[in-house]
C-alpha cells in the first residue's frame, strides 16, 4: 500500500505523540495556574496546536468544541495583523462577531512560534472566565437585546508586543470585568500554558526543520481527511433532515438541518433557520461547525487524530441574518449554546439515520438518541459573598442533563454525551460549593421519574436543591433551555424530562421560574430547585426487560405506577416481576394504543406491496426495513409506506398534546407499528408544525417501480 | 545499622522475587507466584535465596532482623472485583453522590460509561442530619437512626460491611461518630468504616470512597495473615513489615486498619527502592522508570523521596489515598504493533501477555511486539537471553517483522525500527507528562531505571527529555523486593486548615501540636525507639481558589518570620514552575493543609560500595553484535560487554550493548557509561 505521503509513517505517528505531549503540557498548566471552579473542578479550558496559518493540528484539554473555534480566532488574527505578527506576541480576542471564541467569556488567547524568523505554527488557549463585564455578572444576559450590551469586546489585539506585556489592554480588561483579581489570575494562566507550548513547539520543529515540520502535519491532517471520507464513502448517499427549535418562553426559533450524504462528502444545510433575534443565542457558522464536526467525529472517527484534515470533507450552508450566522448588533453570549447546540443534535440526529440506514455500518453499534447539550439548566447567582465582598458564580452543575439511551444500554445519569471518547464536564463536590459560595445545599440527586422511557431509558439529569447560608440574598440569571420541548428518543423510545427551575416559598408554595429569567432573587427561607432535563430513550418502552424495571423500581428512580403505565411492568412489594401481570398489562397496552390512534396518513396500494415479495430486505430505520419499493415493519411484516413516502405514512399515530399556561403547546407523535401497536418512532414539535425527521437514502427514493 | 539480616520480598503477578542482605553482601531469588496462597510462593522464594546464602530457610529466619513485604493481595481483590458486599450510611439528600461519581466517565469501546461503584444504590441508606461549613449542626441526627439503617442494611441486603460518610464530618465529627458507635454497638462483628475516621478532609465524594474502598477490601489480608502465621513458626522473629502506596512500610496492625493503602504496594516499592539507590548515588532529582512486559511506570523522585499525590484513582475510583504518584502506560516488551486505518503503524495498548508471549518466544505468537523489534534490529543477544536459559528465535521475529512492514510498504528491518521509534515517542509523551503536571524541568533529572527491557529505551527517553543522565542499579531486575528490604515506617497525617496568609504562627504551630501528639502515638505503636524517629511537617498552598496545591516544607517551631518565608518560598516556586507572567501581585494565598510525615527508622538493607578499580583495567568487549540504528543506514557493529566482568570504576563509551542476565542496557553513541562505586551503571549523555 502507498499513501502517496511526503513523510514516512513512521514519523508522522511519532510527531503525533509529540505533538499531543506538547498540548497536554499547555493544558496542564493553564488546570494548575487557573482559579476558577469553571476551570479547575468542571475542566472548561483547552489548549489547541495550529499550522501556521490557523488549521487546526491537535487539541488538549476536555473542551473539544473549542478547538475549531481557535482555529477560527487565528484567521481572524491573521486576517486583523497580517505582516506585523512577530515572535513574542500574544493575542486576546473574545467577539464572537469579531475573531472571538465560542461566546465573550472563552477568551482566545493566542500565540504563534517563530523558529529562525518563520511562523510555524500557533497555540491557541481558551477557558471560560468567570466574567467578562456587561450587564451582569457572568457576562450571560438574557436580557440583553444587543451584543454592545453584553461583555467587553475584544476584536483580535496584541497582550504582548514582542515579549513586552501590553498592560494598557490589562488595564482596559481590569477596569471592566467583575472579581477582575481572579479573572485576570485565570488569563494569566492561559498565557502561561501558551508559554509552556511555545517553547517546546519551537524545539520541536526546530530539531525536524521548518520545511519537513510543515510537510509532516500538511501528511498527519491528509491522512484523517482520507480515512474519514472513505468511512463518509460507506454510509447510504441520499437526504436526512431533523428538525430542532430553540425556546425563548413560548417563542420557537426552528432550527432545520438537512443532511445531503454522497459520495465521500457530508452537506448540512440549515436553510429555514429562524431569523436572528435579539436573544443572546444567536450563533456563527464557526461554532456550529466546531461542535457539530466534534460530534460527527465522535461517532465516525473516534480513533484518528482529530485536526482540520476532519473538516475537509464536510460542508455547512448557514444563512446570513439567520439565528446560525447573526451578524452584529445581535447579542451573542449564548452563541455556542442554545442554538449552537440545537444545530450540532439535528446535523447528528440526520446523520443517525444515515447511519442506521446503512447496512452493516461499523457506526452503527453507536446509535443512540441526541445528545443532551441544548438541554442545559445552567444559572448564575451574585451577591455578597461570604468574605463579605461581592462574589458570583455559574452554577455548571446545571449542565449535567441525562443522556440519552443507545441501542443496547441505558443512558448514563448526568451524562449528556454517550458515545466519546473522553468524559466532559464534572460536578463539584458539596463540601467545595459550600465552602465557596454562600449556600446550603438540600439535596443532590439524580433526578426521579421514568423519563425518556424505552427499551433502554435515558439517564437522570441532575436535581439539585439549595437555600442561603451565609448572605441575605442572591440575585440569579436563569440560562435554561428545553422548558417545553423535551428532547426526542430513536426508534420508538419516548422523549426525555424538560427543564425545570422552582422557587420553594414557605409563604406561596412552589413556583416555576422561567428558563431565561433574569430577576430571580434568593431570599431567606426559600429553597432554589432545579432539574435537569434528560435525553430520549431508545426502542418501544413495553420491550424493556421487566428485571431492569424492577431495578429502577427498587432504587426510587421509577414508581410501581410508572412500571406499570408506562413499561406494562407488574412489580410487587419485594420488588420482583409478577410475569403473567405483566404480560396482560402489555398485552392491553398495544391494543389500546392501536384503538386510540388516528389512521394512517395513506392506504397503501396491494399491487406495490405484492412488489416487494422476494426482494432483499435493506435497513431503512431501526425496526423498519425496506424491500423493494415498500418499507415494512421488521417485527410484524406489516407494510407500513411505498416510496418515496416518507415510511410512517402507514403508521397509526397517537398525539398527545401538552399546553401551557403561559399558551405555548406541544404534540408528540407516536408512529405505531400497525401489525403490533408498538411505536416504530416518537416524534416531538410545536402545536401545529408537521413532521420533524426524514430519512430518505437514495436507494429508498429512487427505488425502482 | 551494618550487619544487619533483612529480607525483602515482592509478590508480583507472575513471579515472586526476594532479596537478602546481611549488611555487606546481596543474595536474590525468584519463584513463580501462588495466587491461591501466597505463602507457597514466598517460602519458596526464601527457599532458594537461603540455599543462595549457603544455608537453609529454618536456619536463616530466627536471624532475619526485618522481613519486609510488597504484596498484590488488596490489588487482587480490586482487580478481580472479589471484596465486601457493601452498604453506606450518609446525608439524607445525597444518597446518589456515591454511584454518579462526581460526573466522571470512563470511555470503553467508543461509550462513555459510569467508574464502578462498591456499593448499589438500593445499598445507600440517607440519614436526616446535617452539618454546616463552620461545624455547625443544621440539623440534628436522631438516637437510633444509624442503628435502624444499619439493621435495614444488615437484615435485608445482606451487607458483609458498611461505611458511614457524612457532609462536613471532618468539621464536626458528633454525628458520624455516634451514627459509628451506634452501629458497631448492635453489630460488633461487622466491619465499619467511616469517612472522618479515615480521611479528615475536604470533598465529601473522596472521603467516602476512601472509607468505602477500606470496606471492600477489608478481608484481603488474610492471606498474610497466613504467612505471618507460618513464618513464625519457621523460626522468624520479628514482625512482618509491608510496603504500603505511599512508598514507606507499615507494620500488619495498620494495615489491617487502613488496608487500600497497600493498593499500589508493588509499584511504591520499586519507587521507594529507587529512591534509596537515588540517595545513596547522590541523586536529588530522579524520573524512575519501569518497563515491564505490558507496561511502562513513570514516578519522580524529589530530593531522594518520591513524589507522591494525596489523591487519585484506585481502580478507576477517585478517592483520596495518599499513593506514590505512578504514571502507567500500555506499552512494555510485550506490547503488539499493528497498521490503523489510517495506514500508519500503533503500538500497544494491547498486549501478547505472557502466553503466547512475543513470536520470537516460540509460543505460538505471530504479531510483532516490542521485543521482537528489539531482537531484529540487534539489540537482544538471541543465544544469551535470560543468561542463555531461553534460545530466542530471531527468525520467527524477522517473519513477522516483515509481513507487518509488508502493509505499509517497509522492510522487516524497518517495520522494527518503526516499533521501537514509536514505543519510545508514548514512553517519551507519558513521562514528559509527568513533568508538565507539575511544571518541572528535565534537564535537573537523572532517570534511575528498572525492569526486564527498560534500558534498552529509556537512555532514548533521557535524550528525548533532555535529562542529561541514566542510571540502572544492581539490583534492577529486583528492585521493588529491595524496596521492601529497605524502606522507613512512613506515617502520615493531615489537618485541614484553610488559612490566608500571612496568618498568626500560633495556628500552625497549635496544627503541629496536635498531629505531633498523633504522629508519636503511632509510632510508638509501630515500637519505633525515639532515637529513631523524625516527625518532618509540610504545607499545601495555592492561590486561593485554585484546585491544585504546591507542597512546601514548613520547620517548626513556626515564627512570623516563617509566616512570611512561607508566602515568599510558594511565589518563587510557582513563578519558577509557570513562569513570572502567571503570577499575580496581591492574589491571595491559602495555606490548605498541614501534613506530619512520622519516619520511623527501621533495621534495613543498603546499597554496599565497593572500591573503584582503574577505568584502563576495563575489560574489552566481550562481542559485537550488528545493530539497526538508522532507519537509512546498513546496521553496524556494537560492542557488548558481559556486566559481570564490569566492575566498579569500569568506564565505556558508546555505542555498546551491556548484557545483564535479565536485561542489555544500551549506552548510545556519544555517551559514556561507567559502573559506580554501588554497582548501579550510569550512562552519561552528551546533549
Amino acid at each position: 500500500m502507498t499513501l502517496g505521503l511526503r513523510t514516512d509513517p513512521i514519523t508522522l505517528e511519532v510527531l503525533r505523540h509529540r505533538l499531543e505531549a506538547i498540548g497536554e503540557e499547555g493544558a496542564n498548566t493553564i488546570e494548575r495556574t487557573a482559579i476558577s471552579p469553571v476551570v479547575t473542578e468542571s475542566k472548561d479550558y483547552s489548549c489547541t496546536i495550529l499550522d501556521r496559518d490557523g488549521g487546526l493540528l491537535v487539541g488538549a484539554g476536555k473542551i473539544d468544541y473549542h478547538f475549531y473555534a481557535a482555529s477560527s480566532a487565528v484567521h481572524a488574527t491573521i486576517a486583523t495583523h497580517g505582516e506585523s505578527i512577530g515572535p513574542g506576541d500574544v493575542f486576546l480576542a473574545n467577539d464572537p462577531h469579531n475573531g472571538g471564541g465560542l461566546h465573550a467569556q472563552d477568551v482566545m488567547v493566542q500565540r504563534p512560534v517563530f523558529v529562525d524568523g518563520e511562523r510555524v505554527a500557533w497555540i491557541v488557549n481558551s477557558a471560560h472566565l468567570m466574567d467578562m463585564g456587561g450587564m451582569v455578572l457572568g457576562s450571560w444576559a438574557p436580557a440583553a437585546t444587543e451584543c454592545f450590551q453584553e461583555a467587553l469586546r475584544f476584536p483580535p489585539v496584541r497582550l504582548a508586543n514582542r515579549g513586552v506585556e501590553a498592560s494598557d489592554v490589562y488595564a482596559i480588561f481590569r477596569n471592566n470585568v467583575r472579581l477582575s483579581a481572579l479573572v485576570e489570575m485565570d488569563l494569566r494562566g492561559l498565557v502561561a500554558g501558551c508559554h509552556v507550548a511555545n517553547e517546546k513547539i519551537a524545539a520541536l520543529v526546530a530539531e525536524i526543520g521548518n520545511e519537513r515540520f510543515v510537510e509532516a502535519v500538511e501528511d498527519m491532517c491528509d491522512l484523517t481527511e482520507r480515512e474519514l471520507r472513505r468511512r463518509i464513502e460507506a454510509l447510504e448517499d441520499g437526504v436526512y433532515r431533523a428538525v430542532s427549535w430553540t425556546e425563548w418562553d413560548d417563542e420557537f426559533f426552528v432550527v432545520p438541518c438537512t443532511l445531503t450524504v454522497e459520495g465521500d462528502h457530508l452537506h448540512f444545510d440549515y436553510e429555514g433557520a429562524a431569523p436572528q433575534a435579539q436573544h443572546f443565542f444567536n450563533s456563527k457558522p464557526y461554532i456550529i461547525a466546531s461542535g457539530l464536526v466534534g460530534e460527527i467525529c465522535k461517532l465516525l472517527a473516534q480513533d484518528l487524530p482529530f485536526n482540520r484534515g476532519a473538516f475537509r470533507p464536510v460542508d455547512l450552508h448557514c444563512p446570513r441574518g439567520t439565528i446560525v450566522n447573526s451578524e452584529p448588533p445581535a447579542p451573542v453570549a449564548a452563541a455556542h449554546m442554545d442554538v449552537a447546540f440545537n444545530a450540532a443534535e439535528v446535523g447528528m440526529r440526520a446523520l443517525m439515520m444515515a447511519v442506521a440506514a446503512t447496512e452493516g455500518s461499523p457506526a452503527a453499534q453507536y446509535l443512540s438518541g441526541p445528545t443532551g447539550g441544548s438541554a442545559l439548566a445552567t444559572h448564575t447567582w451574585s451577591g455578597q459573598g461570604l468574605s463579605g465582598m461581592p462574589d458570583g458564580w455559574a452554577m455548571m452543575d446545571g449542565c449535567l442533563a441525562g443522556a440519552s439511551a443507545g441501542n443496547d444500554r441505558d443512558g448514563t445519569d448526568l451524562g449528556s454525551w454517550m458515545v466519546a471518547a473522553n468524559g466532559s464536564l464534572e460536578m463539584i463536590d458539596v463540601e467545595v460549593a459550600e465552602s465557596w459560595y454562600p449556600i446550603l445545599v438540600e439535596f443532590k440527586r439524580a433526578r426521579p421519574g421514568a423519563f425518556g422511557a424505552g427499551t433502554f431509558r435515558a439517564g437522570a439529569g441532575c436535581n439539585m436543591a439549595y437555600s442561603l447560608h451565609g448572605t441575605s440574598q442572591l440575585f440569579g440569571v436563569m440560562l435554561g433551555m428545553r422548558e417545553r420541548l423535551p428532547l426526542v428518543g430513536m426508534a420508538g423510545g419516548a422523549p426525555g424530562a424538560v427543564t425545570e427551575f422552582v422557587m420553594h416559598d414557605p409563604a406561596n408554595g412552589a413556583g416555576r421560574i422561567g428558563g431565561h429569567a433574569s430577576d430571580v432573587v434568593l431570599q431567606p427561607g426559600q429553597l432554589f430547585e432545579f432539574r435537569c432535563a434528560s435525553g430520549g430513550g431508545y426502542g418501544d418502552p413495553l420491550d424493556r426487560d421487566p428485571a431492569r424495571v424492577a431495578a429502577d423500581v427498587k432504587r426510587g428512580r421509577v414508581t410501581f405506577d410508572d412500571a406499570r403505565a408506562v413499561y406494562g411492568v407488574a412489580v410487587d412489594a419485594s420488588f420482583t416481576v409478577d410475569r403473567s401481570t405483566t404480560d396482560t398489562l402489555r398485552a392491553e397496552l398495544l391494543s389500546q394504543r392501536l384503538q386510540r390512534a388516528e389512521p394512517p396518513v395513506s392506504a397503501l396500494a396491494s399491487d406495490a406491496i405484492a412488489s416487494a415479495d422476494g426482494q432483499p430486505s435493506q435497513p431503512l430505520y431501526p425496526g423498519v426495513v425496506q424491500r423493494g419499493r415498500v418499507a415494512f415493519s421488521a417485527r410484524t411484516g406489516a407494510p407500513l409506506a411505498v416510496s418515496p413516502a416518507h415510511f410512517t405514512d402507514g403508521c397509526p399515530v397517537l398525539e398527545d398534546r401538552r399546553s401551557f399556561d403561559s399558551g405555548s403547546a406541544v404534540v408528540t407523535r407516536s408512529y405505531l407499528d400497525p401489525g403490533s401497536g408498538h411505536v416504530l418512532a416518537v416524534d416531538v414539535v410545536p402545536d401545529g408544525e408537521p413532521r420533524a425527521f426524514t430519512t430518505a437514502p437514495r436507494r429508498w427514493t429512487d427505488a425502482p417501480r | 545499622m551494618g550487619g544487619a539480616t533483612c529480607i525483602g520480598v515482592d509478590i508480583g503477578g507472575t513471579f515472586t522475587d526476594v532479596v537478602l542482605s546481611d549488611g555487606s553482601r546481596t543474595w536474590r531469588a525468584k519463584s513463580p507466584s501462588t495466587p491461591h496462597d501466597v505463602s507457597e510462593g514466598v517460602l519458596a522464594a526464601c527457599r532458594l535465596v537461603a540455599e543462595a546464602h549457603g544455608t537453609t530457610l529454618e536456619g536463616l529466619l530466627p536471624t532475619v532482623d526485618r522481613f519486609g513485604l510488597g504484596t498484590t493481595a488488596v490489588t487482587n481483590t480490586l482487580a478481580s472485583w472479589t471484596g465486601q458486599r457493601l452498604g453506606l450510611v450518609t446525608t439524607a439528600g445525597f444518597e446518589d453522590i456515591v454511584p454518579l461519581a462526581r460526573g466522571t466517565r470512563v470511555s470503553v469501546d467508543g461509550w462513555l460509561v459510569m467508574p464502578p461503584s462498591l456499593v448499589e444504590r438500593e445499598r445507600i441508606v440517607g440519614l436526616d442530619e446535617r452539618i454546616d461549613r463552620d461545624g455547625a449542626i443544621v440539623r440534628p441526627l436522631a438516637t437510633g437512626a444509624a442503628r435502624q439503617a444499619a439493621e435495614h442494611l444488615v437484615e435485608n441486603e445482606s451487607v458483609d460491611a458498611i461505611t458511614v460518610s457524612f457532609l462536613w464530618s471532618f468539621k464536626n465529627p458528633d454525628h458520624e461518630h455516634r451514627a459509628v458507635h451506634e452501629i458497631r454497638t448492635r453489630y460488633p462483628d461487622l466491619l465499619v468504616t467511616s469517612g472522618v475516621e479515615l480521611q479528615p478532609a475536604i470533598r465529601e465524594y473522596e472521603r467516602a470512597t476512601f472509607a468505602l474502598l477500606n470496606a471492600y477490601v477489608g478481608r484481603s489480608l488474610n492471606g498474610v495473615d497466613a504467612l505471618t502465621g507460618q513464618l513464625a513458626r519457621l523460626g522468624l522473629r520479628v514482625p512482618l513489615l509491608l510496603v504500603h502506596s505511599g512508598g514507606g512500610s507499615m507494620t500488619t496492625d495498620e494495615a489491617r486498619r487502613v488496608p487500600i493503602r497497600l493498593a499500589a504496594s508493588g509499584p511504591a516499592a520499586g519507587v521507594t527502592a529507587s529512591s534509596i539507590v537515588a540517595r545513596t548515588s547522590g541523586v536529588t532529582r530522579a524520573i524512575t522508570c519501569d518497563v515491564g512486559g505490558t507496561s511502562y511506570d513513570v514516578a519522580l523522585v524529589l530530593d531522594a523521596t518520591p513524589e507522591r499525590r494525596t489523591r487519585g484513582d484506585v481502580m478507576g475510583i477517585w478517592t483520596s489515598v495518599p499513593t506514590v504518584d505512578v504514571k502507567s502506560l500500555g506499552a512494555g516488551g510485550g506490547s503488539l504493533a499493528w497498521i490503523d486505518s489510517r495506514g500508519l503503524m500503533r503500538v500497544g495498548p494491547r498486549s501478547a501477555g505472557a502466553l503466547p508471549g512475543p513470536v520470537c518466544y516460540g509460543r505460538g505468537g505471530t504479531e510483532p511486539t516490542v521485543t521482537d523489534a528489539l531482537l531484529v534490529l540487534g539489540y537482544l543477544d538471541p543465544e544469551h537471553f535470560l543468561g542463555g536459559r531461553m534460545a530466542l528465535d530471531l527468525d520467527g521475529a524477522h517473519r513477522a517483522c516483515a509481513r507487518l512492514g509488508e502493509a505499509i510498504g517497509m522492510t522487516g528491518p524497518e517495520c522494527a525500527w518503526g516499533i521501537r521509534e514509536i514505543a519510545l515517542a508514548e514512553m517519551v509523551k507519558a513521562t514528559r507528562s509527568m513533568l508538565s503536571t507539575r511544571g518541572l524541568d528535565a534537564r535537573d533529572f537523572t532517570l534511575i531505571t528498572y525492569g526486564g527491557c527498560g534500558p534498552l529505551f529509556t537512555t532514548g527517553v533521557a535524550r528525548a527529555i533532555g535529562a542529561p543522565r541514566l542510571l540502572v542499579p544492581a539490583l534492577a531486575s529486583v528492585l521493588s523486593a529491595f524496596g521492601a528490604a529497605a524502606s522507613d515506617i512512613r506515617r502520615e497525617r493531615s489537618l485541614p486548615l484553610s488559612v490566608m496568609l500571612p496568618c498568626d504562627p500560633l495556628i500552625l504551630d497549635d496544627a503541629i501540636t496536635t498531629l505531633e501528639a498523633e504522629l508519636t502515638k503511632e509510632l510508638d505503636g509501630d515500637a519505633v525507639a525515639p532515637i529513631n524517629r523524625s516527625i518532618h511537617y509540610e504545607v499545601d498552598v495555592r492561590f486561593a481558589r485554585q484546585r491544585w496545591e504546591l507542597t512546601i516544607p514548613l520547620e517548626s517551631p513556626v515564627s512570623a518570620a516563617t509566616i512570611e518565608r512561607l508566602a515568599h518560598d510558594f511565589r518563587a516556586e510557582y513563578a519558577r514552575r509557570y513562569g513570572e507572567g502567571a503570577v499575580m501581585a496581591g492574589a491571595a494565598v491559602e495555606v490548605v493543609a498541614l501534613r506530619g510525615l512520622g519516619i520511623g527508622r527501621t533495621v534495613q538493607a543498603a546499597f554496599e560500595r565497593t572500591a573503584l578499580v582503574d577505568p584502563r583495567s576495563t575489560p574489552a568487549a566481550s562481542g559485537a553484535r550488528e545493530v539497526l540504528l538508522e532507519r537509512t543506514q546498513p546496521p553496524r557493529p556494537v560492542a557488548s560487554y558481559r556486566m559481570a566482568d564490569l566492575l566498579p570504576g569500569h568506564r565505556i563509551d558508546g555505542p555498546a550493548l551491556l548484557d545483564d542476565v535479565d536485561t542489555t542496557i544500551w549506552v548510545p553513541p556519544s555517551s559514556t557509561a561507567h559502573i559506580d562505586a554501588f554497582n548501579s551503571t550510569v550512562v552519561e549523555l552528551t546533549v
